[in-house]
């Protein structure tokens, strides 16, 4: 290793000096080796003959006049478009900025910072947190009759009363209130006619003027029949539709920023395939 | 003329003044063509294109060797031509006979009439070390023939090459042991006098 470079120093050294390439302090160091090294002596002159034989090759002439007419002058080569270099940096910029727009809409919706906005979605319990009584029937929610009514035909053709019951309000108990009452499927049949107030008592007074509903009640267990309407006379109410259009229906900012990620993927896509097009047909 | 005068016109729009540069340089430019390439007709495109280019690109031209920027744009042609052709490598011109049949040599290629300068390329030796060079390295070959056949100093083969003068110096050195290490196979082209020397040396 250490010969093999040693070796292509004293080349390189050679052949600078036979081309006067050297300082006058390397010269004389070179030529004091060369007096006293035979190997050095032999392959300078093999380095010599060399450089005589290639110099001495016939400087070949021009078979033609290379002068350019006015006609080879305007015929340029087509020149990069200038707004070639402009098309490739916007769709490169758009793509970053659909990359980092993305990750702040990841940011603010999954990760930390979207904690903020996650405590404030169970709304139901703040609300219990807050002391402020809940209704024990919440119409159009699923689970709570709207829905599963219409999906099971719960209530389907049965007679309204003539006075709907006025509902109380549950007390603030509301997970066990829920957990206690029936289901709408499952109204227990031992419960009598005319003794839903069992249910009722229960249920405090405060939430009267807000969850006043008025439900119709089953012929036979007189106990209110869930997800029925009486002021739409008896026709299967289902709310659900509400509450899933306003589970689909985006934030203003969030439909914007869709908008602007869309915006951006088409610049960058169009933009690359563009600058593509025009790189090809240069 | 003066050089830099004559590049000012160019620059002016004079392209008389261009001309009589070209006709100055055109031998200079079509030898280190050829030397690169090793063929005329590539060389021929490489000299051509080398001077529209200079043309096109003049107003780049910041002052020092005209001849070292000329030949950096010479050089540039024959890398890109070499390195077009290593890419897609030219199919032999053996056409076929409607049987079939390969022919060696088609009547357009057929051309008993040497031009002047194949002519005097006849020589065995200069077509060996021809050979030689042609073996060599793109990188190694650009400074050989700049400098050993061009006769450039090692500054302006830098400026030329577009390299530093150390490098030159090394791949100069390595072009030569090489080329040198390839002269061997031609043993009884080589003049007396290297062989006589070399033999010394067994």
């Amino acid at each position: 290793m250490m010969n093999e470079r040693r070796r292509n120093q004293d080349l390189e050294l050679l052949s600078a000096y036979l081309d006067n390439e050297l300082s006058p302090t390397q010269s004389q160091a070179l030529e004091a080796r060369l007096h006293s090294d035979p190997d050095m002596q032999a392959r300078l002159e093999k380095l010599r003959q060399t450089k005589r034989l290639l110099a001495e090759l016939p400087r070949l002439r021009a078979p033609r006049r290379y002068t350019l007419s006015p006609e080879m002058v305007t015929v340029r080569r087509p020149k990069k478009q200038p707004f070639v270099g402009t098309l490739r940096l916007t769709s490169a910029l758009a793509a970053v900025m659909l990359v980092v727009m993305f990750g702040v809409e990841f940011l603010l919706t999954s990760g930390p910072l979207a904690r903020p906005q996650m405590e404030a979605a169970p709304m139901v319990e703040t609300a219990l947190d807050s002391g402020e009584p809940q209704p024990l029937i919440v119409w159009g929610q699923p689970g709570a009759g709207g829905a599963e009514a219409k999906v099971n035909g719960m209530g389907g053709g049965v007679d309204m009363m003539e006075e709907p019951m006025m509902i109380e309000s549950m007390p603030v108990e509301r997970e066990v209130a829920v957990e206690d009452a029936p289901a709408p499927g499952e109204m227990p049949e031992d419960i009598p006619a005319g003794e839903p107030e069992i249910m009722l008592e229960a249920m405090p007074e405060a939430q009267e003027e807000a969850y006043a509903l008025q439900m119709p009640l089953d012929d036979e267990s007189g106990m209110p029949i869930l997800g029925i309407n009486p002021e739409e006379g008896g026709e299967i109410i289902s709310r659900s539709s509400d509450f899933i259009v306003e589970e689909t229906t985006q934030p203003a900012w969030r439909r914007a920023l869709r908008a602007v990620q869309i915006a951006l993927g088409a610049i960058a896509v169009g933009g690359g395939l563009a600058w593509w097009v025009l790189r090809r047909r240069n | 003329m003066d050089e830099q005068i004559l590049i000012q016109n160019a620059l002016e729009g004079d392209l008389a003044s261009f001309n009589s540069l070209v006709l100055h340089y055109q031998d200079m430019a079509y030898n280190v063509a050829y030397r690169i390439m090793g063929e005329h007709g590539a060389a021929d495109d490489a000299a051509q294109e080398a001077f529209i280019s200079a043309y096109q690109k003049l107003e780049q031209y910041r002052g020092g060797s005209f001849k070292a920027w000329l030949l950096r744009i010479v050089t540039n042609n024959c890398y890109d031509e070499l390195r077009r052709r290593q890419r897609q490598p030219v199919a032999p011109l053996r056409p076929e006979m409607p049987d079939g049949e390969r022919v060696e040599d088609p009547y357009w290629l057929e051309d008993d009439n040497p031009l002047p300068e194949e002519h005097s390329e006849q020589s065995e030796l200069q077509a060996a070390i021809q050979n030689c060079i042609n073996a060599l390295d793109r990188k190694f070959k650009v400074i050989l023939v700049l400098v050993d056949v061009e006769g450039l100093d090692y500054q302006t083969a830098a400026e030329a090459a577009g390299t530093p003068v150390g490098t030159v110096k090394s791949r100069l050195a390595r072009a030569r042991e090489r080329v040198q290490e390839c002269l061997q196979g031609f043993w009884e082209l080589l003049p007396e006098t290297f062989r006589l020397r070399d033999e010394e040396t067994l």
